[in-house]
């Protein structure tokens, strides 16, 4: 088992001298192969901000994060794009699907991006698709389809080209709760059959509990970890809400 | 003033955004100042003293189609800031929420609009000004005027109407987004940004089949047009033919726009190395959306540019043909004709005069018999002493006028009195029926006037004739030759044979229009006098008969009954009256002395001036061409055919480009947010650029490809069109035209390009 995600102290200020704002103050952690780990906190926690930081959309202030062996906050330009376009996969809250593609295209275009030879396109598309359970709704356009089959499509868009991580940004956010429960198990069998490594950013305690791992963030910092272990998923769960409890300020707080 | 400056530091932030409606305002003014201050050009100013009445009506035109461009770029500024109003109702919003009335809204608008438009108003009159010191060179050419006379002058007027007609526009506009300021909610214009567009995509199979379907409809139009038009021979029809073609020609085009992008996916999709090449499946479906969004104002757009291709091309080429062809046709400078009568035909008018009872002549009577007798020359120098002492050289002829029912030449027998101008001369259809020859010339009148335009002479035997062709037509003298046998032949009874097998070109008149556009007969001197005494007689002879029945009748009504009957077509005698040998007329060709057109053109306005004023001469002495005036009327018409082509077709040119800019960049402002999509996905910046330009490329593409195929049909057509009146297409300005039009659709290409780039890469 290797690291696939390696931040070691970053830090990442928005700002002037006058008026600083430290998004992230300094954080730590590091995320192993066929990981799959979530990370919490409240609005304004910076948890967006260390996603950004991970997914080369924005720089760090100080520090260094190691995905795969590369150090990325040292990489400029086509190098970026390149990273970016091998090593990850994105997942967002408001799906991001492009509507003018059907969800086929949607997917391929994934791979064409990448350059892959087009004659396989069609074969991959059918393997990940078939894997997802959207093989009926390939031909359909994103306007065409509910959203749980378009976040699916969304994850089959981003696992695809087999990133080292997949980033997920809310991804049960606009989903109704049945359809996030099927997308999170989607997530758990990508993660346990076909060994793929999810770090994903959300403030929803219930699909939380679907990872290994939580993280949790206040203020720029990490407030704590919780290892799921050989617990079961209510267990969890109700861990993950301790924590939240005390994530909102403890009583010391309370003047 | 706060939102003064608040409009100011808006449009100094976004001035960028602005840059295609900035530039295409600019130009728009640009070109009104241009054509509307040819008028006060030093070169059409003193043109307009001593030349034709086409400068005023070439300004008349200019005038019209300013109208018709400042409706057409009102309509487009309208719309361009409806482009940048879109993008901006979440800034609106947020003024509202801050507690702005929707009056202070329209207040900062009103404040940019009038910034924007004083700035492009002043840049498009500078880039004008610019513009008109080598536009009135062209003009000057264009009116093949002096050089010399030729100075730089900034008109005040057309600077004045240029402000007037777009300070009217700016109000238009000002007023039309007031009124939707007005309409806006407040939640609409905060979640603008969010709100999802309702998507149209096309299936695929109706796509295909409407587009064979569109190949059909073109193709039939381009029939109609191009084969259908011209076999039939019923000049109305071919209008309606003609206007079916064009109905059809929309309709193809509209259903090839509504069908090309579903069509061509689908091929493309059977291509999997192109369409699943890095951004390919993007770029085509983003641009297979942009086209069915916007099928009307693309088919729109590919008809405006098919006509101003059209319009360019055809334009200078006519200007070309017509001057070429104008000069080389007049072989000398002037053409006078004067009735002439023998005595004995007066003689018999005033004896058929008092036969139907009219009293002795009065004086007025005499005054004009005695004009009708005077011979041309002498009547010239009655009118002006010294006109004749103008030439160089000149000869007067005598050539007599043929009516003959039935033509002696023609292959099948036609009767020449069911003839109109119009058939003639006009339009009809390849198989034209002619008036085949119909004036006669003896050997010695020819020579002269071969003489005088330095032509090859003849000599023809006893009985021998020519056919001379009295054109430059070569499109109607094929016509003529098809009509035309050149065998031995019989007229008034006197048989002669053809000296050549083939019809000869010679300019024997210049009045070449309608009935006169057709083949002279010429005969030695002895057969024409021959000839003459022949038809003469013939008249004499009838018409004393007549006298004497008129004589013998009683009642003034029976008489007058019967002289009304004797000149109607369907009298048995009408030939031998309408060949009256002895009414002829006398014409007067010459060169003048003067070398400078601008004597030439005063003598010719002196001579016209005396007989205008002169009540006695009116409608005996008449100047049928003056080589000046002749190309002066076609140097206007061809200046004229130009100022419309360049002004519509450039008008038109620059609204399209527009808003096919305006299309693509709205477009790309309403997809930024897929670039960000695609750009996580991993596609790099070179990628995306790749994309845009492809789509770009495209968009600005088709309508011009659809338009350019229009052309190849159109142009054939017009050419087929000009054949009748003999202009051809000139390859070379066809080619200069289509180079300047592709000129400014590159150039806003690269505009659009640019800008779109940095709209999607701004972050």
């Amino acid at each position: 088992m290797g690291t696939v995600l390696k931040i070691d102290h970053i830090k990442k200020y928005y700002g002037n001298k006058t008026c600083l704002t430290k998004a992230i103050s300094d954080i730590s952690f590091e995320v192993q192969k066929k990981e799959f780990v979530a990370i919490m906190g409240s609005s304004g926690s910076g948890k967006t901000t260390l996603l950004n930081l991970i997914s080369t959309i924005d720089k760090v202030t100080a520090g260094s994060i190691v995905v795969n062996g590369t150090e990325i906050t040292k990489l400029k330009g086509n190098k970026l794009n390149k990273f970016r376009r091998d090593e990850l996969g994105f997942v967002f809250q408001d799906f991001n699907l492009l509507d003018t593609l059907t969800a086929y295209e949607n997917i391929a275009l994934a791979l064409s991006i990448k350059k892959e030879n087009p004659h396989l396109i069609k074969e991959k598309v059918c393997e990940i698709s078939r894997m997802l359970g959207i093989e009926n709704i390939l031909n359909k356009y994103p306007y065409q389809i509910s959203g749980g089959q378009k976040q699916r499509v969304a994850a089959a868009r981003a696992i695809i080209n087999k990133p080292s991580l997949i980033l997920a940004d809310e991804p049960t956010g606009a989903l109704d709760s049945k359809s996030a429960a099927m997308l999170l198990s989607q997530f758990r069998e990508l993660n346990e059959k076909n060994e793929a490594t999810i770090l994903m950013v959300t403030h929803d305690a219930f699909s939380a509990s679907y990872a290994n791992r939580v993280i949790f963030i206040k203020d720029g910092e990490i407030f704590h970890e919780l290892n799921r272990g050989e617990d079961k998923r209510s267990v969890f769960f109700n861990k993950i809400i301790d924590v939240i409890a005390l994530l909102g300020g403890d009583v010391n707080d309370v003047i | 003033m706060m939102l003064f400056k608040l409009s100011y530091k808006n449009i100094k932030a976004g001035i960028k955004d602005y840059a295609v409606y900035f530039i295409t305002l600019a130009l728009g003014v640009a070109m009104f100042y241009l054509f509307n201050s040819i008028e006060s050009q030093s070169v059409i100013v003193s043109m307009k003293k001593d030349q034709n009445d086409l400068v005023e009506i070439a300004v008349q035109v200019i005038n019209i189609i300013s109208y018709i461009i400042s409706i057409i770029f009102g309509c487009l500024i309208i719309y361009a800031s409806r482009f940048l109003i879109k993008r901006r109702k979440n800034e609106f919003g947020i003024y509202l929420t801050l507690g702005m009335s929707k009056k202070q809204v329209s207040y900062i608008l009103l404040g940019e609009n009038f910034l924007i438009g004083l700035f492009s108003l002043g840049v498009g009159l500078i880039i004008g000004i610019c513009g008109s010191y080598f536009v009135s060179g062209l003009v000057a050419n264009l009116f093949e005027a002096d050089m010399r006379r030729f100075y730089f002058v900034i008109s005040g007027k057309a600077i004045i109407k240029t402000i007037v007609c777009f300070g009217i526009i700016f109000v238009v506009d000002i007023i039309f987004h007031m009124f939707q300021v007005g309409r806006y909610k407040l939640i609409d214009l905060l979640y603008a940004n969010r709100k999802m567009e309702s998507i149209k995509i096309r299936r695929i199979w109706p796509s295909v089949i409407v587009f064979i379907l569109s190949i059909v409809v073109l193709a039939a139009a381009y029939h109609l047009a191009l084969v259908d038009c011209f076999t039939d021979s019923i000049t109305t029809n071919m209008q309606l033919k003609l206007l079916m073609a064009i109905i059809l020609g929309c309709l193809g085009t509209l259903l090839f726009f509504w069908s090309v992008s579903g069509f061509a996916l689908r091929i493309l999709r059977y291509k999997s190395k192109v369409y699943y090449k890095e951004l390919n499946i993007f770029t085509y479906r983003q641009l297979g959306y942009q086209i069915n969004t916007n099928v009307i104002a693309m088919s729109i757009i590919c008809i405006l540019l098919f006509v101003t291709l059209c319009i360019c091309a055809a334009g200078f080429s006519i200007k070309e043909d017509l001057t070429n062809k104008t000069k080389k046709s007049i072989p000398y400078d002037v053409e006078i004709q004067k009735t002439v009568c023998q005595k004995n035909y007066q003689v018999l008018n005033e004896t058929m005069d008092r036969a139907l009872g009219y009293e002795k002549q009065d004086k007025e009577k005499l005054k004009d018999i005695s004009l009708n007798r005077m011979k041309l020359k002498k009547a010239l120098n009655k009118l002006d002493g010294t006109y004749l002492a103008n030439f160089k050289d000149y000869t007067v002829i005598k050539p007599m006028i043929w009516y003959g029912e039935k033509n002696p030449l023609q292959k099948e027998t036609k009767n020449i009195s069911q003839f109109t101008a119009n058939e003639a001369g006009g339009v009809k259809s390849p198989k034209y029926s002619f008036p085949i020859f119909n004036r006669i010339y003896k050997q010695s009148d020819f020579n002269k006037i071969a003489m005088i335009s330095k032509k090859n002479t003849v000599s023809l035997k006893e009985n021998e004739y020519a056919v001379y062709y009295n054109c430059e037509l070569d499109t109607l003298q094929n016509i003529v030759e098809d009509e035309i046998k050149l065998t031995d032949i019989n007229i008034c009874g006197i048989d002669i044979v053809p000296k050549y097998k083939k019809i000869k070109k010679a300019t024997l008149s210049v009045d070449n229009s309608g009935m006169n556009a057709c083949a002279s007969i010429v005969v030695t001197d002895e057969m024409y006098n021959k000839m003459y005494n022949i038809l003469s007689k013939r008249y004499y002879d009838y018409m004393e008969q007549s006298i004497t029945k008129i004589n013998s009748m009683k009642t003034l009504d029976e008489k007058t009954n019967y002289y009304d009957k004797l000149s109607s077509s369907d009298n048995p005698g009408y030939e031998v009256i309408q060949n009256r040998g002895m009414a002829n007329y006398e014409v007067l060709i010459g060169n003048y002395k003067a070398k400078s057109s601008n004597v030439r053109r005063q003598v010719d306005k002196n001579i016209k001036h005396d007989i205008v004023n002169s009540k006695d001469y009116v409608g005996k002495i008449e100047i049928i061409g003056s080589k000046s005036e002749m190309i002066d009327a076609s140097v206007g018409v061809g200046a004229i055919t130009v100022f419309t082509g360049l002004y519509l077709g450039g008008g038109c040119l620059i609204v399209c480009v527009a808003l096919l800019a305006l299309k693509e960049l709205t477009n790309n402002v309403d997809s930024i947010e897929k670039y960000e999509v695609i750009r996580k996905i991993g596609a790099d910046e070179k990628m995306i650029n790749k994309s845009l330009f492809k789509q770009g490329v495209i968009f600005f593409m088709i309508p011009l490809a659809v338009a350019l195929v229009h052309c190849i049909f159109g142009l054939q057509f017009t050419e087929k069109i000009l054949l009748f009146s003999d202009a051809k297409l000139n390859a070379v300005t066809v080619f200069v035209a289509f180079v300047c039009i592709i000129a400014i659709y590159v150039a806003y290409f690269v505009v659009t390009y640019l800008n779109s780039r940095r709209i999607i890469n701004r972050k």
